[in-house]
Order: structure tokens, then C-alpha cells, then sequence
């Protein structure tokens, strides 16, 4: 190990330590809005991209926008592009949405359900220090709901998704009858001293189960304490019904659209109101692209059929998925708009939002997951700076080649740069230090301002 | 270099799963036993490893990084044991030692193939710290739904809704979702079961009634003259006829409503009038086709106020018009606001129009899942009331038909007769006698609410409460009153506080220092929750209470009534669901009617497709169902005389019902003689072969892993994540597209990487190669049959011709040289593990081994099977 290296990594660990004030940061950057919480939002797209298209060629400031990212031509300040990001160890395969926030190579999973546990994601990484700051440590959702997310707790299992739009807007805004609160809070009382008396019976394993229960009690009871303490500042203006179809159905057509654009709105609500400052979005599974039925084909058979081949031997195919890319890029815009044009103190409510969106998946036809296709918004408020496209490993931009070269991963060095980094630089800048989280080496100084 | 090493251990973790055998394994585990297993080793298994393993794989050389030359072996560890029987199958299938090294006899290699099964049983009861242990079982959420309404005691068999997918799901695609091991509970669960738990809380103790009576009735014959006289052009408007219903007591008129168009002419897509008026009998209405969005012909009942809790109670004089081939009409209440309609009710109506019958439709609107905030805006509560049948079969359009939309005649649809309607909403529905003592003279409130828990709490936790829990609970009531809550109130919160109680909420089973049979308590809930996948009756609870239930003869009796009571449904449909993975048929995208054959009608399709699938689901379900209540062989799974379908089912497969209609004809399942391409039980029903297929024409693949998987029981690794289905192959690879589909096929189990197991699951798909994705036999466009080759092998290489003798080759009993499980072994490791509610390891083998041999001695039956597993030790002990 280079004496290089080890400075390195000295810096980096002091400047974590700074990172992990972020009051200060914030207070010393002065005219920011006094109280503006810190957020972050991770918006998962199954089934990777077209991949001819989707990054852009060059490179720096002055890139041009490729198709389907000029549906954020308007936030082109905004946000940064970028290529090269991989995770380092972890292969492609079924699992990517699981390690998308986890960067853990170990991971193994059948169909999509887990077989051995998982490592920390990074939203629930973020959550377990600042979540208990507001009503919800986390607001983690999905289409396909439960075992299918992106997001795993410190025992690496999987957090559950809620996929209940109605249930969602209801804790959201209160619509629970606040005289219930106390009586709750005494029935989950009650239970908890049950559950703590039954362990006294039950042997080892059964514990362990019956922990999951006694914890789920817990994170109960803290969000009816959280409930009761929050005072109704909620802001009816803020609702906007016509964004808002709460029975949209993901798994029917035309609903899936709504669908997407209800959660996505919901997840601007809670965080405007401050209900939670980290939300995590798996939207369906990349086998189940329910939601974009309407696009009159199926994105993972088109996937599939467009065998990472050549783009001038599946036409119909790429302009298909480019479709697809363009549709979430426009809920994308849509979402980063609403933030940008929230007024937060001075600033708008995107300053104080990282939002980070992408794919697990680069070329979906073989699973790959080299060169992944990653967008990081907003949060100039905890000091990243946009409007780049930012290159990472030497990647160049795939060229259309007849040995086919674009599905090799560029050769890694020992100082690559891994989606991990990616993710702690989001958590540190969020003042959660994360050094060592996944695969990391460093934090991305590269994006800050 | 890391992606192959990946796939390598995935590919032995494969290969040793698929190791089982059926050598019987002594288990008892008393100390001299032990010195026993520890003498066989030191004097047999180690001088044999030593002679026959060591020079490859001991002290100097380690091949495959594996040695034998440690001491006594402890398998409890996992990885010891997988090389420990990865050793036991190579060397039993041959394979070790390699070819050029001397052959161990037979003699000689028994006994220590003995040991090893013995040691990796000792093992895995060691490690599940029992033989019949499982972890701490948690309800499903089916399971505690069913539970919830049952203690409380509401039933609302008319309505709709599927509280249990309130519940975020455990995803167990591969093990049973009562599997302890794979479930998981997290604050989302708890979070949502609370809810609903006061949901049903509130339904079953209403507080004090919160609007006056509402009561409305209305003669629709008089309705339907009136509207007649005044109607007498054609119409087109939505709300065709509108009239007031006054109320039964005091209050505001109703208003009804005649939605739909009738006598008019063709309006480009229905050519024919639909909604009949009948001054005589009442107003007739055919199935409305539409899924989502306003109805199309119905009547819509607008009461002036809201009621949003309570019961709904509806009785309608209500008949049926069935023309031949069709199914009943189903009368559907929904709660309708703007474009959205919520059905809150369903009822199939069977009675004659000439001789209409009064039925009666209860719903809880409080659960019903309506735009509440949106409905109290608008004041008033309006209620739509329609048929909601599907089609049998819709009109298709043969490929050689010219004739335009409008010039076909629609098919001929059953009407369903309204003749009256009474509306009322009642405050308290029918409840559990357990759930509140009525208030005696002179009694406290808190007298009143003890006698209450120390009734209701045995019902919720399955068990005689302890005094100490009564105290609890009514501790949680005192709390509540000394806030200030009302008596009901404060009770409520102790019941709910119950239903979500961890004594509710898992099957408790307390440890004890030495294995011990279960108690009589624990035994009932064991057995309730297996048949009826609910808490046990008070029948049951009674045989628990006197302990006779403990008794093998009792225990037998108990499972006969609750097998012979509909209510054993539920295990069949829990059990074929998931072990066939029926629901996913529910979601694919594929249609079995193609746009382009219909005609004038594409708004049934929807409807139709959504309800031939729920029938697709149903079907293995009812089948097992029959040959479980008669005792059938279990081979008769894959090889039966008879189909259970409905009328739809019957049209799907081209099964002439008329020969065998049985009244009331339509949507029920009923036994009908097989064809002769429907006789291998659930291998030929559309369910099976549809979930097989993934909805994809080309799916030889697919199903063969299905078949190997959950016909064969033969675990297969995960595919490395960058393999692409056939189609996606034939579409990339022009030279593939050469090929016959069984070239291309055997193309691909050659390529060495993918040999090892393809070669082994590919030959087993073709034996459905007659079917088409959703299970109907291939024809070309002109209707003909296509000519199918459907030979193949089993993994064992015994071949087969076609669909019948594959499934005499699954039921016959494995030749000695042939490790592969048949079909009966595979069953019941499935059916065990369901009934177990944990997956099955090493250590039950030999269980599965005397529960066939008990089967046996009775008559070998699917009940005797099933019984047997219930009589056997794991089920009774902890």
C-alpha cells in the first residue's frame, strides 16, 4: 500500500469527521433557509436502459443531452450524468435491485427473494442516524410491495415496501383520528410487556422471532409518539388533488402511470412536511413491468429481445426501451421540477433534496451491470455541484463495434470508483459518516462544489 | 474469475440439494446411542474412508479442497454435512470412487452409507433443536384475517373484498408462506394488522348509532311500469329514468335510478337492447360488461345521507333467466362516486324468474374501500346495483368470418330479475356470543368487561386464559376509562389489543428442557390451522379442553369432521396454490382470446379473461379437494378419469357439458368424465401448464424446470442471471431459427456449463408439447391439431412418449439403479412440508418413510396419506 494512499485515506477520514456536523456546514454557509432539513431520495428503475443512447458522448460541462435525458433539459444545472459507475465484485444477474443501495457482493438470491441475508442499504444507513428526527425514520415503497425493494436494514433483511397509496396519504396527513393515538399507544404497551413475558417461555430460535415482533412493536410506538407530538402544520395547499389518484392500481393499465406519478407525489408530500427526510423507491420488479403496460410492449421481453446486440440489429427493440427511458425521465423531470419550484426559505426545496436516480442494470438483455446508468439531482445545499457529466474509470461512451466490445466492463484498477462511493458521498454529505460502507474506497470530492 | 467461481458453488450447492435417499435412519438419541454412532464410525465408516478416499482426498492432497481424514464428523455443521452427503450420493450413484481406483463392494459400502444418512438425521434434529420444531410460527395473513373475523365472530360471505391483501405478503415463491423459517415480521405488518384488527373492531362493537334508521324498499315492478309508460322512444342516456323512494320510517326520499339504453338500436359496438323493463316482473338486466368506469345497465340507488359505518343489509326478490350453455347472473352491489365503482357485495342468484326468491346481501361499509372523504362531500351515498356475470364463452369471430361488428347476432346472455329492493343499514351485526357479555342487573362496568375478557380471550389465543392476562387486559380497559373513554371504548381496546397480542399473532409452542409431545391446546390449533387455516370451533376446542384430542383415535375422528367440512377449502387451496404457484397465471400478459377474434363485444373480454383465469386457479384446488374427501390414490394427482371444472372450463376445453349439466348449471365444479387429453390429473389442466409456461409460446424450458421442480420435488441451482429465455434466442440467432424447436432445444443442453443440469430438466418440457401457453391443445389457423413430438426422458433417462405414458412413468416405482424420486415421493415431501409448516431436512426421512408404510397398511388413499402425516410424531410434538 502506497504512502500515497494511506494520506489519502487520512484526509478523507478527516474530512468525514467534519461531514458528520452538517449544523455547522450549514450554519456557516449562511443565508440557507435557518431550518431546511437535509434529504435524500432514491429512485430505482428496473431493468437497466437503452444503452446506445442513454449516455452522453462527451464529456464536462458543455456534454450534450442524449435523448432520453432531454426531458431534464430545463434542470440541466441541476443534476449531474453519469458513466462508469459499477459496482466492483458484485456481478449482474437477478439481484440488482438488492444491491443497487448495498454495494454487497456476497448477496445471493433465488427469483428475486433473498437466500442469504443482505448488508445495510445506504437509505437505511442514512435513516438509522437521522430517522429519528422526524415522524418516519424512512419511507421506503414500491409497486410490487414487500420482499421486493431496494432498501435492507442492519440484519440485511429486506425492508418491507408499502405499495398502499389510500393507507400512505392517510398516516401522511393525519387522517387518523388523533383521539386514537393514546389508546394505541396503550394496546402496543400492552402487547409489548406480553411479548417480553413470552420470551421467558420460548427457546432460542423462536427469540429470534419473536424479536422481529418485539421490534416492530417498538418502531410502533415511536411512530404513535411521533404521530402525537406532530402538530398539524400541514399545509392543505400543498396537496394538489389532480396529482394525486390514490387508487391507482399499478398492476392495471393505464393506472401504472398514475400509479407512479401518486407515489412519487407522495413521496414530495412527506418530505415537504418533513415526515421523513429519506425515501426509497423501488418502483416494480425488472421482471414485472407492470407499470409500463401501457406502452404497448413488455420492458423485459424487449429487454431480453435486444440481446445487448448491435443497434442496427434490433431497431424496433432499442427505440422501444429509448421509449420506456424517456417515460421515466419524464416522471423524473416532473418530480425534480416539483421540488425546484417549492420555495424553501430562500432557496427552493431541490437545494436541500439529493435525489438519486438510476438503474441496477446497464444492458438488460444479459443482466449486465458494468457502466450502470446513475443520475445524482439537486442537494447543492449540502454542497454537490451539477450540470457535469462526470466520467469514472476510463469509461468511454459505447461505439457500435463487431467484437461486440461494448458488453465488456472496462478493466477496473485498484483505484476504482464504485457505485459505493457514490452512495457513502451521498451519506456523508447528508452528515452520516460512511467510510467503508459496501465496496467504498473514497468519497466522490469530484461532485462537491 | 470471481463469476465463475460463483457458479461453480451455486452449481454444487444444487447438486447437493438434489441429494436425498430413502435409507431408513434409527433416531433415537439417548447417550449409548450415541456411543454407538461414534463406535460405527471409529470401527466401519473411518477404516473405509481410509482405504478407499485418503490418497486424494486427506492429509497430502485435498481435491476439490475436501478431506476425510478428520475425527467423528459433527454435521451440525452445514458445511461439513454438504460434503459429508455430497460424498454419501457420489458414492452411491458410482462416481466415487473414480473410474481406475478399486471398487468398494456392496457390502462394504452399505453401512457406511447408513452412517452418514444417521449422522446428517442426528444433525438436523439437532439444529431445529427438535424433531417436530419449528421456529415461531406466525399466522399468514390469510390465516389472521380468517382468524380476526372468526373470534369476533362476523361473517360477510356476500362480500368481495380480500382483507388479507391489506397485508404486506410474504413472498415464498419456492416454500409454502407458513413456512416459520421464511417468514418475516416488520413494523409494515404489524403496522397494517393493527389497523385492520380496529377496523374489525369497530364493525363488530359499534358505538352508539351515529345516524337515525335508514330503511328504503322499493317496488321495481311498479318502477319499472312507470318508467315503461314514460320511455317510449329509444334511449342512449346514461340516467334514463329517475324516481323517488320514500323513506320506510322518518326522512329524506331516495332517489332510483335506471341507468343503461334499451329498445334502441345498434350504437356501433352493441347492437342489440340489453336492459329489459317488465311491468309484470320487474326490470331485467343482462351482464354489464364494464371493468372499471360507470356502469353501463344498472340501477343506482341515491341515498340522501351517508351512513359509513355498519352493516348494509340489502334484500332483493331477485331471479334468473339462464338460457342453455350460460351461467347464473350475479347480482353485484357497489358503492359508485364519479367514475369509480367499489363492489362491496356479490351474489350468484340461481332462482327462477317466473318463481323469484328473496335474498339477502350483508356488507360491512366500513371495510368497504371507498372514496369516503369524497362521498361525505357530496352528501349522499349512492349504490349501484347490477349483474355482474361473465360469459361463458365469448362470440368469437372463426378466421374465414367476413361479416362486419352489428351484422353478428350477440350470444345469448342469462338476465338477472329485479323484482324489489329494501335497503337498511343496522348498527350492530351479527357477532361471536363470546365477544360481549350482555350487561346483568347491578353489575359495574368493569365486571362486566372481565367477564367479557375471560370469555373472549381463550377464543383469540386459542387456550384457556391465564388470570394474569385477563388482568392485563382489563388493566389496559382501566387505563382507558381513567382517560375518560367510554365503557365500549375502553373494552374495544382491550380486544384489540388481543388480536394483535403475540399470543394471537404466532403459534405458541413454550420450549421445555426436553423434546415433549405437544399439549392438547397447541395440538388443536396445529390441526385447525392446517384444515381450515382458522382458530378451532368450539367442538374442537372442547376435545382440547378434556384432553382427549391427545388420543390417536380422537385426533383421527377430529381430522375426518374437519376434511369432510367445506371449510377444508382451505388447506387444499392454500397447499395447490402455492405448490403448483397457481397465482401467477393471474398476471400474465397474455390473452386467451385474441382481440382480433372478437366481435362486438370487447368490453366482456376483460371481465371474462379476469374470471376463466380465476377459474384457471381454482381448478387443481377442487381436484385435490375431490380426491382428497374420497380417499382417492395419490397417483390419481397425475392420472385421473374425471375433470373438476365449471361450465367456462368445460367451453375452454372443448368439453360438451350438455351431456352432464347438472343443475344449478354454470359456475360451479363438478366431476365430468375426462376426454382423452384431459386424463392426467393437474399435468393436464390449464392452471398447471399455464403457470408453467410463463406466458411464453416457446417455454420448453420453463416447464421442464417446472415439472422437475414441483412434479419431480428435484431442487434446481439459479440460472446465472445473463441466460436469455429460447424465443429471445431464436429472435438474436438467425441460425437458431433453422432449427426445430427440439434442436434448438437440445442445442442448448449441450453446451457444457448449462449440460449439467439442462440436461436433466429439457427432455421433461416437451411432454406438454401438445399444449399451448395456456394449456389448450396447439391447432394451426385453420383449426386442425398440430402434430406434436412429446417424447423425452426423465432426469433419470427413463423415456417417454407423450403425456400419458409420462405420467404412468412419474407413478411407477423407481427401478433399483434410478436415485430419481418419483412423483408420490416428491408429494408428499411437499405435502409434509406444507402440513409441518417448515421445510423438511435430513432428519425426516425416516418419518416420511413410516408415514408411507401407515398410508399403506390403510388403503393408500391421499387421506390416509395426509392422515398419516397428522398422526405422525413431528406434527404432535414440539
Amino acid at each position: 500500500m502506497s504512502s500515497e494512499f494511506l494520506t489519502r485515506r487520512r484526509f478523507l477520514k478527516a474530512s468525514g469527521v467534519c461531514l458528520a456536523l452538517p449544523w455547522l456546514e450549514r450554519f456557516a454557509s449562511a443565508k440557507d433557509a435557518a431550518d431546511a432539513p437535509n434529504r435524500a431520495v432514491f429512485l430505482f428503475v428496473p431493468n437497466g436502459v437503452n444503452m446506445w443512447e442513454w449516455h452522453p458522448a462527451t464529456t464536462g460541462k458543455d456534454y450534450e443531452l442524449t435523448p432520453p435525458l432531454r426531458n431534464l433539459a430545463g434542470l440541466r444545472d441541476r443534476f449531474t450524468a453519469f458513466s462508469g459507475l459499477q459496482h466492483i465484485k458484485a456481478g449482474g444477474g437477478h439481484q440488482e435491485a438488492a444491491l443497487w443501495l448495498t454495494g454487497n457482493p456476497n448477496y445471493a438470491s433465488k427469483k428475486e427473494i433473498y437466500v442469504t441475508p443482505n448488508t445495510i442499504s445506504i437509505d437505511q444507513h442514512i435513516a438509522g442516524a437521522i430517522g429519528r428526527q422526524t415522524r418516519w425514520p424512512s419511507m421506503v415503497v414500491g409497486a410490487d410491495g414487500g420482499q421486493y425493494t431496494c432498501s435492507f436494514d442492519a440484519e440485511g433483511r429486506p425492508v418491507l415496501a408499502d405499495f398502499d397509496l389510500a393507507s400512505i396519504f392517510a398516516e401522511l396527513v393525519g387522517a387518523d383520528p388523533k383521539g386514537r393515538l393514546p389508546q394505541r399507544g396503550s394496546i402496543l404497551d400492552l402487547v409489548a410487556n406480553q411479548a417480553a413475558g413470552l420470551r421467558r417461555e420460548l427457546g432460542k430460535s423462536d427469540e429470534r422471532k419473536l424479536d422481529e415482533y418485539v421490534e416492530s412493536i417498538r418502531a410502533l410506538e415511536k411512530r404513535v409518539q411521533a404521530d402525537m407530538a406532530w402538530k398539524s402544520t400541514f399545509r392543505r395547499e400543498a396537496i394538489q388533488d389532480d396529482r394525486l389518484n390514490l387508487r391507482a392500481d399499478p398492476h392495471n393499465t393505464p393506472d401504472g402511470v398514475d400509479f407512479v406519478d401518486t407515489m412519487l407525489e407522495l413521496i414530495y408530500l412527506a418530505l415537504r412536511i418533513d415526515c421523513t427526510r429519506v425515501a426509497a423507491f423501488s418502483a416494480y420488479r425488472s421482471s414485472q413491468c407492470c407499470v409500463l403496460k401501457h406502452l404497448g410492449f413488455d420492458v423485459h421481453t424487449e429487454g431480453h429481445n435486444s440481446g445487448d446486440a448491435l443497434p442496427e440489429d434490433k431497431p424496433k427493440h432499442f427505440a422501444n426501451l429509448s421509449k420506456a427511458d424517456a417515460w421515466w425521465t419524464e416522471r423524473l423531470a416532473r418530480f425534480l421540477d416539483r421540488l425546484r419550484t417549492t420555495r424553501e426559505g430562500e432557496h427552493d426545496m431541490l437545494r436541500h433534496t439529493t435525489v438519486l436516480y438510476g438503474s441496477g442494470m446497464s444492458w438488460p438483455a444479459y443482466h449486465r451491470n458494468h457502466n450502470l446508468p446513475i443520475l445524482l439531482a439537486g442537494g447543492e445545499g449540502v454542497g454537490f455541484a451539477h450540470g457535469q457529466h462526470i466520467v469514472f474509470n476510463g469509461q468511454r461512451k459505447d461505439i457500435p463495434n463487431d467484437k461486440q466490445e461494448h458488453r465488456n466492463a472496462t478493466k477496473l484498477g485498484p483505484d476504482a470508483v464504485s457505485m459505493s462511493d457514490l452512495l457513502r458521498t451521498i451519506s456523508e454529505r447528508m452528515g452520516v459518516p460512511a467510510e467503508g460502507f459496501g465496496e467504498s474506497r473514497r468519497v466522490l470530492t469530484e461532485l462537491l462544489a | 474469475m470471481t463469476r465463475e467461481s460463483r457458479q461453480i458453488s451455486r452449481t454444487s450447492v444444487g447438486a447437493f440439494v438434489v441429494a436425498w435417499s430413502c435409507v431408513v435412519a434409527p433416531l433415537q438419541a439417548g447417550p449409548a446411542d450415541n456411543d454407538a454412532h461414534a463406535r460405527t464410525f471409529s470401527l466401519v465408516v473411518r477404516p473405509f474412508f481410509q482405504k478407499h478416499c485418503i490418497a486424494c482426498h486427506g492429509a497430502e492432497k485435498q481435491e476439490g479442497e475436501v478431506r476425510f481424514d478428520g475425527p467423528l464428523p459433527d454435521l451440525v455443521e452445514p458445511k461439513l454435512a454438504e460434503q459429508w452427503l455430497a460424498a454419501k450420493r457420489l458414492m452411491a450413484q458410482g462416481e466415487m470412487p473414480p473410474k481406475g481406483r478399486p471398487r468398494p463392494t456392496a457390502d462394504e459400502l452399505t453401512p457406511v452409507l447408513a452412517w452418514i444418512d444417521d449422522a446428517a438425521a442426528r444433525a438436523a434434529t439437532i439444529t431445529r433443536g427438535g424433531i417436530g420444531r419449528r421456529a415461531l410460527r406466525r399466522l399468514t395473513p390469510r390465516e389472521y384475517v380468517n382468524t380476526s373475523l372468526d373470534v369476533l365472530g362476523l361473517s360477510f360471505p356476500h362480500f368481495p373484498v380480500d382483507l388479507s391483501r391489506r397485508l404486506p405478503q410474504d413472498s415464498a415463491e419456492d416454500n409454502f408462506s407458513n413456512d416459520s423459517n421464511q417468514q418475516s415480521t416488520q413494523p409494515l405488518l404489524l403496522r397494517r394488522s393493527l389497523d385492520l384488527a380496529e377496523q374489525l373492531v369497530d364493525v363488530a362493537l359499534p358505538e352508539e348509532p351515529h345516524l337515525g334508521p335508514i330503511r328504503y324498499e322499493v317496488d321495481v315492478r311498479e318502477f319499472a311500469a312507470k318508467a315503461a309508460a314514460k320511455l317510449t322512444k329509444p334511449q342512449y342516456n346514461l340516467v334514463a329514468y329517475r324516481d323517488d323512494v320514500p323513506a320506510a320510517g322518518d326522512g329524506k326520499p331516495a332517489s332510483l335510478s335506471l341507468v343503461g339504453r334499451w329498445s334502441g338500436p345498434n350504437n356501433g359496438r352493441r347492437p342489440l337492447a340489453v336492459t329489459r323493463l317488465d311491468a309484470k316482473r320487474g326490470i331485467l338486466l343482462a351482464p354489464n360488461p364494464v371493468v372499471i368506469g360507470n356502469a353501463m345497465e344498472c340501477l343506482t340507488l341515491k341515498l340522501p345521507l351517508v351512513p359509513d359505518r355498519g352493516v348494509l343489509r340489502l334484500r332483493v326478490k331477485a331471479g334468473a333467466i339462464i338460457p342453455a350453455g350460460e351461467t347464473a347472473p350475479v347480482l353485484r352491489v357497489s358503492i359508485a362516486r364519479e367514475f369509480v365503482i367499489v363492489p362491496v357485495g356479490e351474489l350468484v342468484v340461481t332462482a327462477p324468474a317466473d318463481a323469484p326468491a328473496e335474498y339477502v346481501l350483508e356488507t360491512p361499509l366500513a371495510l368497504a374501500d371507498a372514496d369516503w372523504k369524497g362521498i361525505h362531500r357530496d352528501g349522499h351515498l349512492e349504490l349501484q346495483v347490477d349483474n355482474a356475470a361473465a360469459l361463458v364463452e365469448p362470440a368469437l369471430r372463426a378466421p374465414d368470418d367476413k361479416r362486419k361488428e352489428g351484422e353478428i347476432p350477440l350470444p345469448t346472455r342469462n338476465e338477472l330479475l329485479v323484482s324489489s329492493l329494501a335497503v337498511e343499514v343496522v348498527e350492530t351485526p351479527p357477532r361471536s356470543p363470546h365477544l360481549l357479555a350482555s350487561a346483568r342487573e347491578g353489575e359495574s362496568d368493569r365486571d362486566r368487561a372481565r367477564r367479557s375478557l375471560e370469555a373472549f380471550l381463550p377464543q383469540a389465543f386459542r387456550r384457556p386464559a391465564r388470570e394474569t392476562e385477563v388482568a392485563a387486559h382489563l388493566g389496559l380497559y382501566d387505563a382507558e376509562r381513567a382517560r375518560g373513554a367510554s365503557f365500549l371504548s375502553a373494552y374495544k381496546a382491550a380486544v384489540t389489543a388481543a388480536l394483535i397480542s403475540p399470543q394471537t399473532f404466532y403459534l405458541i409452542e413454550p420450549k421445555d428442557a426436553e423434546q415433549r409431545p405437544l399439549t392438547a391446546w397447541e395440538l388443536a390449533s396445529r390441526l385447525s390451522y392446517l384444515a381450515w387455516g382458522t382458530a378451532p370451533d368450539e367442538v374442537l376446542q372442547a376435545r382440547a379442553a378434556d384432553g382427549s384430542l391427545l388420543r390417536e383415535d380422537e385426533l383421527r375422528r377430529q381430522l375426518a369432521r374437519l376434511l369432510d367440512d367445506p371449510r377444508s377449502y382451505a388447506l387444499c387451496r392454500e397447499f395447490a396454490r402455492q405448490w403448483l404457484d397457481l397465482d401467477s397465471i393471474l398476471h400474465l400478459d397474455q390473452a386467451t382470446v385474441l382481440d382480433r377474434q372478437t366481435i362486438n363485444q370487447k368490453e366482456d373480454i376483460p371481465r371474462y379473461e379476469a374470471v376463466l383465469r380465476r377459474d384457471m386457479v381454482e381448478e387443481a384446488p377442487r381436484l385435490f379437494e375431490e380426491l382428497l374427501r374420497k380417499n382417492r390414490p395419490v397417483e390419481s394427482l397425475v392420472g385421473c378419469e374425471i375433470v373438476i371444472i365449471n361450465d367456462r372450463l368445460a367451453r375452454f376445453y372443448g368439453i360438451d357439458v350438455e351431456a352432464v349439466r347438472r343443475e344449478p348449471p354454470g359456475h360451479q365444479f363438478r366431476a365430468v368424465p375426462a376426454p382423452a387429453d384431459r386424463r392426467g390429473g393437474l399435468l393436464t389442466q390449464a392452471g398447471c401448464i399455464a403457470a408453467a409456461s410463463h406466458g411464453r409460446e416457446r417455454s420448453e424450458i420453463l416447464r421442464g424446470v417446472y415439472l422437475i421442480e414441483r412434479i419431480l420435488g428435484i431442487d434446481i441451482p439459479t440460472p446465472p442471471g445473463n441466460v436469455q429465455p429460447l424465443d429471445v434466442q431464436l429472435n438474436m440467432d438467425k441460425n437458431l431459427r433453422k432449427l426445430s424447436p427440439r434442436e434448438h432445444v437440445e442445442a442448448h443442453s449441450s453446451v457444457n456449463t448449462c449440460a449439467v443440469c439442462h440436461q436433466r430438466i429439457d427432455p421433461l418440457g416437451f411432454a406438454w408439447d401438445q399444449y399451448d401457453l395456456f394449456g389448450r391443445l396447439r391447432r394451426d389457423k385453420a383449426g386442425k391439431l398440430v402434430a406434436a413430438n412429446t417424447s423425452g426422458q426423465l432426469p433419470d433417462k427413463t423415456p417417454f412418449t407423450d403425456i400419458d405414458d409420462f405420467r404412468r412413468r412419474l407413478i411407477e416405482p423407481p427401478a433399483e439403479r434410478r436415485p430419481t424420486p418419483r412423483f408420490t415421493d416428491a408429494f408428499s415431501r411437499r405435502l409434509y412440508a406444507y402440513v409441518l409448516g417448515r421445510s423438511l431436512d435430513h432428519g425426516d426421512d425416516a418419518h416420511l418413510q413410516s408415514i408411507h408404510a401407515a398410508a399403506a397398511r390403510a388403503e393408500g388413499g391421499l387421506r390416509d396419506l395426509l392422515t398419516a402425516m397428522v398422526l405422525s410424531k413431528p406434527f404432535r410434538h414440539k
